[in-house]
């Protein structure tokens, strides 16, 4: 499957001559009986959602999709609805002080948060996340082990609300927010002059073997703790060796997109977010046709973002505050199904983008596993019972999708084993195994 | 000022206990041990720094009886974002902070220094090697500035020169004989592959992402080795100096008096410290406290409704953060220096805009200049249009937001979240109905009271502001009650307006201790905890003897033991 792709014809799809977006009909790397990989990608929205706007009717393969849902219609036959799931693990160790912080501690990783300091909120997510386990795992030729993107997920620095994937406790990685700065690391190095990358990518590693001889001389020379920094710090280098050598070029059916243009003003403006969701969703797909990599995450804000304020949909009041209304507050609540619906119209553009790329038989969306989760249940009660998942894309032909199941309270654990079954990597359990019996029953 | 304090009540021995601060609490509980303790001092018979804590640390009247070995952990520090642009900056004059390039710090909880968050993963490892490049690839430019030699004569020998000269000032300290060796080779390598100019810009590369530079690694005396508590080299101590007090690397004089080892001494640590205070770099490094004690920085992204603000911008906001740090800088900079004057200063700064927001005759145009404050309306920090916009909605004043601000940035105490299932909507906007009125149900409703009694009582207090902190006498109809209350320290306070609470904070225990351990916090990348109560007590003690002096704080926190020495590595 990789370099599949004649470098000459991806770079003339770099210069910008012969590839007509959306995507592939540069190339049909996919012929040849060539199984294409699996991927897995998790996508993040906040502050719970509506249950009864949210959840279908009917039965399990006969269903209609609730209002929220209903953007996913065109896809239906490649999704599993998921209700009934518990996120029991986030009921216990530390965090309580806030429900949304356990939330998206615990949404991918299953395990209890650790404490980083003496206050209430000196917390951090405790375990690997699922996505980052199974990149690891895996072991993809990939340019990128995984590729975190952020729709102003980063306004802050790292904390405990804003991260949802980590490489162990206390660990979390960084989603990056800017889709110039996204394209420029991920799309620039694969396009230029052959000789020139050549000498590039020997000049970095002189440059990082010598780094790496630093660390290898001081380690011993630390205690304890500061070692474990400086290990941190040298499987980041390695980490960023087998990036540099995948320099070399491309693969799967992909065509370079254009740059993005973030456009003026700060990337944490509200009214910024449709514009950077669909620049955000066509790089993270883009890197998944093109076989950059295999694990992708989108992440929206984070959970609570009490000062996110949806001005397009003629809101004046906050996200949070808005998750607050009780159940009878009816303007209150339709403006929850709307920001709700909003993320779902997102949802859907990421599917239709990857149901447009032909992979083997099938597409790449066939190929994927993509989970739509959040650190709530009900925004209005902090529950983290009876869960909201998505799950889209047949994993190939793991899943068998076009279905919607209701369960009696498993755990989310299980349905992190079955992330990681679907992908190839057969764990008996993930996270605290306390919270885990084994993959979902039902999903297969 | 005015008299204020009208003690009502005592007794809160019902307080919870998680309302009641982590931070005082826990700290309380330790200086009674640390007391308790005194006296023996099993750590004496080292040669190490154990023997000389007691009198080194009594300046500004310590109580000798803190046992040398409480001195907490010293974790690893990487630099931050802020340090890395100065130190790119003092090291190469490049001022184009790029640390643009990088994730963001994580400072939202805190400060931007806090250790347990300073990891390097394989993120941040890239993003810093493409900002490596880049400014490798400046500071090449023009070679002549970087060389200590004319590379004509001989390449190779001016590498080798280039390497041993700039090597110390990247890592701070000079560089063992492998790692010498090193950084020759990489030159002759790629020397011999790509020539002389490429074969410096990838040395500056290379040091610009070793551990040496990035983080702040710490060994100790080789002779205090088995030791508990080890003295740091002078090199050592110069960067904690610096770092500490300026946020970048050390000047030549630092490196010089490192060189000499003449840091070894507080009296040679409080006379570099109050030279380095007069240095501009110092002022940039008191106004990041200030930001993120107060996080101003939070003024750039926050949201207000148009149609109840209209002369809200974005320009607005950044004029009120610039404010803040413009009159906190010149109270301990070029006033009178005190913490209680940063709660209760009678002049500020404005621009042409906060002066229409404040109704005070002012400048023109974007130019800031001093002003007095209207003495009935505004003085202090409290008072600022920064502060009290930060706390507020988007549609109206906070009194939940505002009490929060002062119990947890003012008090250093940590308040617990709502509990759940709770709707925490302010209460809507009603024309008819005083900010105090809609926000009854907390004090009415037993299961909100017990905490909101602690908070809104204090924002009540700062209702003659509106959500961005203009003055107002009505409010929904009725003349504004700013009466409040302050619960503190197992007494009811009541106070009249934002001045007075300035007044009472300004010489309030706990709000100088708070104003103590943020800057612990700041400065040692961590909150105290329990190793840290002699550290603590020092530190006060030394504040209070300099009549709350900021300046000497910050000399101070350099004549600690927990400044001056480490914890043995295990």
């Amino acid at each position: 499957m990789r370099r599949a792709l004649p470098r000459r014809t991806f770079l003339r799809g770099a210069a910008g001559t012969a590839v007509a977006l959306p995507w592939l009909q540069a190339m049909d790397a996919g012929a040849g009986g060539v199984t294409p990989p699996k991927r897995l990608v998790a996508f993040f929205t906040n502050n719970g959602t509506v249950h009864e706007a949210w959840r279908p009717t009917g039965s399990e393969t006969d269903f209609n999709l609730g209002p929220i849902l209903a953007p996913l219609e065109p896809f239906k036959s490649k999704l599993l609805v998921l209700a009934g799931i518990d996120m029991e693990s986030s009921y216990h160790g530390p965090g309580s002080g806030d429900p949304h912080m356990p939330g998206m501690a615990h949404m991918l990783t299953g395990t209890e948060m650790v404490d980083t300091g003496p206050g209430q909120y000196d917390k951090m997510g405790g375990g690997i996340s699922v996505d980052q386990f199974i990149a690891q795992q895996i072991a993809a030729d990939t340019k990128f082990e995984s590729l975190l993107f952020g729709v102003q997920a980063r306004q802050y620095g790292a904390h405990a609300w804003n991260s949802m994937s980590y490489l162990g406790p206390n660990m979390p990685t960084d989603p990056e927010d800017d889709p110039s700065a996204a394209f420029d690391r991920i799309f620039a190095d694969v396009a230029g002059d052959a000789g020139e990358l050549a000498v590039r990518r020997a000049q970095r590693h002189s440059v990082l073997d010598t780094v790496k001889a630093d660390l290898d001389a001081l380690r011993p020379k630390v205690g304890a703790e500061d070692r474990v920094r400086l290990d941190q710090h040298l499987d980041a280098v390695r980490s960023l060796e087998q990036t540099i050598d995948a320099d070399t070029g491309v693969g799967g059916n992909c065509a370079l997109p254009d740059a993005p243009d973030n456009g003026a003003g700060s990337l944490y403006a509200p009214a910024k977010v449709p514009a950077l969701y669909r620049m955000q969703t066509e790089l993270l797909v883009m890197s998944l046709a093109c076989d950059l990599t295999r694990v992708a995450t989108l992440q929206f804000r984070e959970a609570l973002g009490g000062d996110m304020t949806f001005t397009w949909l003629g809101h004046t009041e906050t996200h949070h505050d808005i998750s607050h209304k009780g159940d009878g507050d009816a303007v209150g609540r339709q403006q929850m199904i709307d920001i709700n619906t909003f993320f779902a119209e997102q949802f859907a553009y990421m599917l239709e983008l990857m149901d447009a790329v032909p992979e083997g038989d099938g597409t790449l969306l066939d190929n994927t596993a993509v989970l739509w989760c959040n650190e709530l249940s009900r925004g209005n009660a902090h529950s983290r019972t009876d869960m909201a998942y998505v799950l889209a894309g047949g994993c190939g032909g793991y899943f068998r999708t076009g279905r919607w199941l209701n369960y009696a309270g498993e755990n989310h654990n299980d349905l992190l084993v079955s992330l990681c079954h679907a992908m190839g990597v057969p764990v008996a359990t993930f996270g605290n195994p306390a919270y885990c019996t084994g993959p979902l029953t039902g999903l297969t | 000022m005015t008299g204020i304090a009208r003690v009502i009540s005592v007794g809160l021995a019902r307080l919870t206990v998680a309302v009641r601060s982590a931070l005082p609490v826990v700290v309380f509980a330790l200086v009674a041990a640390c007391r308790d303790r005194g006296g023996s001092n099993d750590a004496a018979d080292g040669g190490s720094g154990s023997t000389t804590s007691a009198d080194d640390t009594a300046d500004g009247g310590v109580p000798g009886d803190c046992e040398a070995e409480g001195i907490g952990t010293a974790p690893l520090r990487r630099l931050t974002h802020r340090e890395y642009d100065a130190t790119i900056r003092d090291l190469l004059g490049d001022d184009s902070n790029p640390s643009q390039l990088l994730p963001t710090d994580a400072a939202a909880t805190g400060f931007d220094t806090k250790a347990s968050a300073q990891q390097i993963n394989a993120t941040l490892a890239e993003a810093y090697m493409r900002a490596a490049e880049d400014v490798a690839a400046r500071a090449v430019v023009d070679t002549a500035v970087l060389l200590p030699c004319d590379p004509a004569p001989d390449e190779l020998a001016c590498g080798h020169a280039f390497v041993g000269s700039f090597g110390p000032r990247v890592f701070r300290r000079p560089l063992a004989p492998d790692e010498l060796s090193r950084y020759q080779t990489l030159f002759d390598n790629a020397h011999a592959s790509w020539g002389f100019d490429k074969a410096v810009e990838l040395v500056v590369q290379a040091m610009l992402q070793s551990p040496s530079f990035l983080f702040r690694l710490e060994f100790g005396l080789p002779e205090d080795a088995g030791e508990p508590l080890v003295r740091l080299t002078s090199w050592e101590t110069a960067s904690r100096l610096s770092y500490l007090l300026w946020g970048t690397m050390p000047d030549e004089d630092l490196f010089a008096a490192a060189a000499e080892d003449r840091l070894g001494t507080p009296e040679e640590l409080a006379a570099q410290a109050d030279r380095m205070l007069d240095d501009p770099r110092a002022r940039g490094l008191v106004g990041a406290f200030h930001r993120q004690w107060l996080g101003l920085d939070g003024l750039a992204i926050s949201n207000k409704n148009p149609a109840t603000y209209p002369q809200w911008s974005p320009e607005l906001a950044a004029s009120m953060a610039t404010e803040t740090t413009m009159l906190l800088e010149h109270v301990v900079f070029d006033g009178a220096g005190d913490f209680a004057t940063l709660l209760r200063a009678d002049y500020t700064f404005v621009d042409s805009s906060l002066a229409a927001l404040y109704d005070v005759a002012g400048p023109q145009g974007n130019a800031f200049a001093r002003v007095e404050l209207p003495a009935d309306r505004r003085a202090g920090l409290l008072t600022h249009a920064s502060l009290l916009a930060l706390s507020g909605k988007p549609d109206q004043s906070s009194p939940v937001l505002r009490g929060q601000l002062v119990r947890e940035r003012l008090l250093c105490e940590s308040l617990p979240e709502p509990p759940p299932n709770v709707d925490t909507t302010p209460p809507e906007v009603d024309p008819d109905a005083s900010t105090r009125e809609r926000f009854e149900q907390h004090t009415s409703d037993p299961s909100c009271a017990a905490c909101h009694r602690l908070i809104d009582p204090v924002g009540f207090g700062l209702e003659h502001y509106d959500g961005i902190g203009v003055w107002r006498d009505q409010d929904g109809g009725a003349p504004v009650d700013a009466s409040g209350v302050l619960v503190i320290a197992d007494q009811s306070i009541e106070f009249d307006g934002a001045i007075e609470l300035g007044d009472l904070l300004a010489t309030h225990p706990n709000a100088r201790d708070c104003f103590v351990a943020k800057w612990f916090e700041f400065g040692h990348g961590r909150a105290p905890d329990l190793g840290d109560s002699c550290t603590i007590e020092g530190l006060r003690a030394g504040l209070e003897a300099a009549d709350g002096d900021v300046r000497s704080l910050l000399v101070a926190l350099t004549q600690t033991d927990a400044f001056r020495l480490r914890p043995a590595s295990e």
